[in-house]
């Protein structure tokens, strides 16, 4: 097997699989993309990753996300119907409330309670073996 | 997933919210927040259409993963269910439920209008002819085997990664945080998680295309 990537990686091979896996910040990501325009061995590599990513789809873990963001996507669709600007995200703010271990075996997590009407919106999870 | 729940008035017994959340010290996020930023999307404001999106993306994706069992499918439906609180926020009434639960609803519906689609797609034949039994939604076959393969291949994958190295990814990729902020979850240096990270994905390119190639 020869390729590419069997040759010495680019210097910024570990900037690009952050950037395949989306965990640079804004400001890195453009680096990392105006990088990758002009190096063909990243490009390479990159090409390579996306599959890898795409296929967390299959990870065993409750909580999926997609393997690209949708958000640029969707302020696009938003725009070509308002006819204005696409709108682009803040950075993030919504902290995710934690996990807490309820009784043995059983954890959940409370998105929001609404005291008025007596009710919540969570996520429960169920450790193998807990009825 | 465990879908999010919205219980029920359980007699003397009060809440199951009460239940499992009594004596909680920790607040809570108000349904007011989620309500207000319905109310902001209603009246035209983009930038809460994303907070929504940050806020509930994963779980819509999740939802319709496991029913479409197509990640290209699910992540264009997910899509379509942001756009669609966009244009309907204004009908969301919270007599009918959460927020969360109305956005869910519209996800799990899309989800299996898209089965029905192509089931009926599929059976628009000359020769067709109505099927007596009770429809079943169920994935197109094509799709769940793919997605049964592909599951099986990961999960072969895996076992080639470190634990540090599959906690890596996991705290990156599915909490959604920086390799910055990975490193401070974890409490590791920032080069140990981008290492961790490369080296992680290569073993797994690695294992995926070994696998493929004895299939």
């Amino acid at each position: 097997m020869n390729s590419d990537l069997d040759a010495k990686p680019c210097r910024h091979s570990a900037q690009v699989c952050a950037y395949a896996m989306q965990a640079l910040p804004a400001g890195e990501a453009a680096a990392v993309e105006a990088h990758v325009a002009s190096c063909s061995r990243c490009q390479r590599e990159l090409e390579t990753l996306r599959p890898i990513v795409d296929s967390f789809v299959s990870w065993p873990t409750d909580l999926l996300r997609p393997s690209s963001s949708l958000q640029g996507r969707l302020a696009s669709r938003i725009a070509a119907e308002t006819g204005g600007d696409p709108v682009m995200p803040p950075a993030r703010q919504w902290i995710v409330p934690e996990w807490e271990e309820v009784a043995p075996g059983i954890s959940c997590q409370l998105l929001a309670t609404d005291t008025e009407r007596h009710r919540v919106s969570m996520l429960v999870r169920l450790m193998p073996g807990v009825a | 997933m465990d879908a999010p729940r919205t219980p029920e008035p359980e007699g003397s017994a009060g809440f199951l919210g009460d239940v499992l959340y009594a004596g909680r010290a920790k607040p809570s996020v108000p349904e007011s927040e989620w309500v207000a930023l319905v109310q902001m999307i209603a009246v035209g404001d983009q930038v809460a259409l994303h907070a929504m999106y940050e806020r509930a993306h994963r779980l819509v994706f999740t939802l319709i993963v496991r029913i479409v069992a197509n990640r290209e499918t699910a992540e264009e439906l997910t899509l379509d269910v942001f756009h669609e609180v966009w244009r309907r926020a204004a009908d969301y009434d919270a007599a009918n439920g959460t927020v969360l639960g109305w956005i869910l609803n519209q996800a799990r519906s899309r989800a299996l209008d898209r089965l029905r689609f192509d089931r009926r797609k599929k059976r628009v034949q000359p020769d067709d002819v109505e099927d007596p039994l009770p429809v079943i939604e169920v994935p197109d076959p094509s799709d769940l085997a793919a997605f049964r393969e592909q599951s099986r291949a990961l999960r072969c994958a895996l076992s080639v990664l470190t634990p540090e190295e599959r906690t890596t990814i996991e705290t990156a990729f599915f909490a959604e945080l920086t390799h910055a902020e990975a490193a401070m979850r974890l409490n590791q240096p920032l080069g140990t998680v981008k290492t961790r990270i490369r080296s992680a994905l290569h073993k797994l390119r690695q294992a995926l295309a070994g696998g493929a190639s004895e299939s």
